[in-house]
């Protein structure tokens, strides 16, 4: 039998099909963040964006920072967006080599993913702090309405020019919308606001044959069958605040789901054994798996503990359909002997290969 | 609708701008402060914070309510000052040392607010000698609050309660744990006294607290 690679083991399961194994996500995804989009500080460091926004670099989080608090936002009120918000000009930006130098080689046995971060409602409390962007939704919608029309505009010339100078695969569009108990905001406010624009972002990347990868933490539940609606390729994180055997049940045969692992009270919780973080590996494939649904084992953690876990991944994940792949586990656990217990590389995103 | 009516109503559409008005108007036409404050201001607040408990309201919601009850409450404070209104407790929060967080602190400050306490906030990154040193100044706290939203910033709130442990003020204060990762079994693990899922279920167990 002819071994397939992790991208062609994925374009199984774009095309509906059962995969030959479950992806592991580090091995699947070459994943940048584009030099050419400026939606944090250089190298996600400390610095400004390209909107002027001010950011800070924890750096025990790699590559998540944060606003800076405490300094003042760069928009106030919402009526005055039009006149506040400078936008980039992409024109201006030297894609071609921001291009040679994130992806010197695309990987052929890899899928291309450009992360984009700050989706619409994130953008809007970047710029005016997360409580005044929250009042804005109720107080001033009409308002957000045509910020966040403007900002996927935006996205969208992002898109073409990441596929005509990156030649990406797929796009990571990151806009958390869930708390851990719930929406942000009312469904409704999500259904008339946000909903309409990333759907112009989802038939743009498609239209451009560019897979789309939904990003929102949290729970989502009340949205989540119209956000699978939109057409997007892949849901993550599905994190395992909401009721994922409801979602396997509803979607699977609609979206492949990246994520699921547990890692508010398994991966980061510093007691957490090995054979536990084993056992939450398992049983989220054998959940997803054995439901026929197509699935991507994967957690955003804090800790390094989450190489271990996507680690698990590969070992349960490469035999769950079959042996077929039972060599590749035996080198994949050489490697990992091999390789040590070393710290994560810094200014690694967790599970994900970045090339800043 | 009387006047009464028309600031709660102001307060439940969230609209600070009318609330400051018509909290002026009822001041006017010779309504005691501390009337207009727990029939007008108060019950709206708690309407909310029940909403938001049973999932039918949403964070934006509260935030705007809150901010336009603290519109009228502003209005009010010199009045309710002479006429000599005591708040139903005093409380201190914060998010604890290495958590930068402050959304859900924040709320839960509104809305213990809301319910007539008087809340002093320490914001975020709070070491627990800043909660010890806040409680060693003002003897006369009755809650302290903390906050963590990162299963890995958790054990910084065993830190802070045990710090105030050590310096001998635990038996004079209760203390209230929340967060998202937080749970009842964390709290009752690092001997909490309350612990709440939500801002409007924390306004609601910290009346509860302070009227023993």
């Amino acid at each position: 039998m002819e071994k397939i690679t992790e991208r062609e083991n994925f374009l199984r399961m774009v095309r509906g099909e059962q995969p030959a194994f479950m992806p592991h996500q580090p091995s699947l995804l070459q994943m940048i963040i584009p030099s050419a989009i400026g939606d944090r500080a250089e190298n996600c460091g400390t610095g400004y964006d390209w909107f002027g926004v001010h950011w800070t670099e924890d750096p025990s989080m790699p590559m998540m920072p944060m606003v800076t608090p405490g300094v003042d936002p760069v928009l106030e009120d919402i009526e005055d967006w039009e006149e506040v918000i400078e936008w980039p000009d992409l024109d201006a930006i030297d894609w071609e080599a921001c291009a040679r130098r994130d992806v010197p080689e695309k990987d052929p046995t890899k899928i291309l993913c450009a992360m984009m971060v700050s989706g619409p409602f994130e953008r809007l409390h970047d710029l005016m702090g997360f409580e005044e962007a929250l009042c804005a939704l109720v107080t001033n919608p009409e308002e957000c309405e045509a910020f966040f029309s403007r900002l996927c505009d935006f996205k969208i010339e992002q898109i073409k020019r990441l596929k005509q100078y990156y030649d990406v695969d797929m796009v990571h569009f990151q806009d958390d919308w869930g708390t851990q108990n719930d929406l942000m905001f009312p469904p409704e406010v999500w259904r008339t606001l946000i909903k309409p624009h990333v759907q112009r972002v989802v038939d743009a990347a498609h239209e451009l044959g560019v897979l789309f990868d939904q990003h929102s933490c949290g729970k989502i539940d009340r949205i989540v069958g119209e956000v699978v609606g939109m057409g997007i390729d892949v849901l993550d994180p599905v994190q395992p605040v909401n009721d994922l055997p409801a979602w396997i049940d509803a979607y699977k045969d609609d979206v492949i789901f990246m994520g699921a692992l547990d890692a508010q009270n398994v991966i980061d919780d510093p007691e957490a054994t090995d054979e536990e973080i084993m056992a939450e590996v398992q049983e989220k494939i054998d959940l997803f798996g054995n439901a026929g649904a197509r699935f991507i084992p994967f957690a955003v953690a804090l800790t390094p503990n989450v190489m271990k876990a996507l680690d698990d991944s590969y070992l349960y994940g490469h035999t769950f359909y079959d042996d077929a792949y039972a060599d590749e586990v035996e080198a994949f656990k050489e490697a990992i002997a091999a390789r040590g217990d070393g710290p994560m590389k810094a200014g690694t995103v967790p599970g994900t290969d970045m090339n800043q | 609708m009387t006047i009464i009516e028309d600031i709660s109503s102001a307060v439940m559409r969230g609209k600070k701008k009318e609330v400051k008005p018509l909290v002026q108007q009822a001041l006017d036409e010779g309504i005691a402060a501390e009337v207009i404050l727990n029939e007008g201001l108060v019950p709206p607040m708690g309407i909310i914070g029940d909403k938001f408990s049973a999932g039918e309201a949403f964070v934006p919601e509260m935030l705007v309510a809150a901010r336009a009850m603290a519109a009228g409450t502003e209005v009010l404070k010199p009045h309710l000052a002479e006429e000599g209104a005591e708040p139903v407790g005093k409380a201190v929060i914060g998010t604890v040392k290495g958590d930068m967080h402050d959304i859900g602190k924040n709320l839960v400050r509104m809305m213990i607010e809301s319910k007539g306490f008087e809340v002093a906030d320490l914001g975020v990154d709070v070491a627990p000698e800043q909660f010890v040193t806040f409680l060693q100044e003002h003897e006369d706290t009755d809650i302290v609050c903390c906050s963590a939203l990162l299963t890995t910033t958790m054990p910084a709130i065993k830190a802070t309660i045990d710090a105030i442990e050590a310096a001998g003020l635990r038996d004079q204060v209760k203390v209230m744990v929340g967060g998202a990762p937080v749970t009842q079994a964390f709290a009752d693990e690092v001997g909490a006294d309350a612990y709440t899922a939500d801002a409007g279920a924390a306004a609601v167990r910290a009346v509860e607290l302070v009227r023993g």
